[in-house]
């Protein structure tokens, strides 16, 4: 089993959330990968979280370079069910799965949100 | 110690009988109250036709009423507006359901925290997910699609509000704007590439996010950012409302 992730936040720093609710443009995609670049550079940490048809953008290479610049993904393993995704043997694709209740805990602790529709 | 609640706001503008988004920001929306209790749904435009009574007419349908029980039956405030309800008939209307006119939901909504806004989808006409996109002529002339011109208006104390316009502005989009003009300071981005045809009537304020790439920054009037200065521009508001 995997060890719960430490969701504190690191003080001094200032946290941007990010909801996907449905399927993006590329330019959309781009923007969230800069500003994850963007992030790693002025102390703001990033958190994705990927529901509706927003999780087929799992497997987007975007979603893993936002997350090695620092991004914590994490996405609705119901919706990931309910499209088959979990049937792909690279699923979840470095994210972690996730609950409507952590994105509750994602809007509540964020300074910024993003909602992307 | 507990932290204060932060005001959250969903609001819906497209038809849950028609786009299963509607659903999903329902579902999400219930999931929210986990956290808190005072999310405030907005039920706008088409969104109202899901109080209409209908028969097993689509799940996507179905299950945004399902959800919208759940949210009332939480006590969790549902608002609608009350020019969408004059425009559909035969709603079955929960004496728990709110009636709001437009400026009073533009202005609570303007004051929330966090914002999601899921409004009626208008084709770019094929542009969503190109890079490679026709220049528009009304982003021309507000700018230029990888160029962009810059205003942010606005008076100190008014809430601070950030437009990120993804595509095509709705109908919505110009409605809110219009009605904060007075109450809120704003700053609209366009995305560059995404191309929506903007005109005069949005104040005159727009940025585009030019890229990382010097090459796409202007050299005139107009100004393009970078992503390190939108992430700036997105602290620097206290809202960020997503079209």
């Amino acid at each position: 089993m995997r060890a719960a992730r430490d969701d504190r936040k690191r003080p001094g720093a200032r946290r941007l959330g990010v909801l996907i609710l449905s399927r993006q443009s590329d330019a959309v995609l781009e923007t969230v990968c800069g500003l994850c670049r963007a992030a790693r550079v002025k102390d703001v940490e990033v958190q994705i979280f990927l529901t509706g048809d927003g999780v087929h953008h799992l497997r987007d290479p975007r979603m893993a370079s936002a997350a090695k610049d620092g991004a914590r993904v994490r996405f609705c393993a119901l919706n990931a069910v309910e499209r088959g995704l979990d049937l792909d043997p690279n699923y979840p694709w470095g994210a972690e799965e996730s609950s409507q209740y952590e994105l509750a805990c994602i809007v509540e602790g964020s300074d910024r949100f993003l909602a992307l529709t | 110690m507990v932290a204060a609640r932060k005001t959250v706001a969903v609001v819906i503008g497209c038809s849950p009988w028609e786009d299963h988004r509607a659903s999903e920001a329902m579902r999400m929306a219930l999931g929210l109250t986990l956290r808190n209790p005072e999310v405030h749904l907005f039920l706008l435009e088409r969104a109202v036709t899901g109080l209409e009574r209908r028969q097993a007419e689509g799940a996507s349908g179905a299950d945004f009423v399902r959800h919208l029980i759940s949210f009332l039956e939480l006590g969790c405030p549902v608002i609608v507006e009350e020019e969408a309800l004059n425009t559909v008939a035969g709603f079955a209307l929960d004496n728990r359901i709110q009636i709001w006119r437009r400026d009073a939901i533009v202005r609570f909504v303007s004051r929330c925290q966090a914002v999601v806004l899921l409004r009626h989808r208008i084709s770019d006409g094929g542009r969503a997910g190109s890079s490679k996109g026709k220049r528009d002529p009304d982003a021309v002339a507000a700018g230029d699609e990888e160029n962009g011109g810059c205003q942010i208006h606005g008076e100190d104390g008014l809430p601070r509000i950030l437009d990120l316009l993804l595509r095509t502005p709705s109908d919505l989009f110009r409605i809110v704007l219009r009605g904060r003009a007075k109450d809120s300071s704003s700053a609209t981005v366009v995305l560059n590439r995404s191309g929506p045809a903007l005109g005069a009537q949005l104040h005159g304020f727009l940025l585009h996010s030019g890229g990382e790439d010097p090459a796409l920054r202007p050299a005139d009037a107009h100004r393009g950012i970078g992503h390190g200065e939108l992430l700036d521009l997105i602290f620097e508001h206290d809202t960020v409302f997503c079209w």
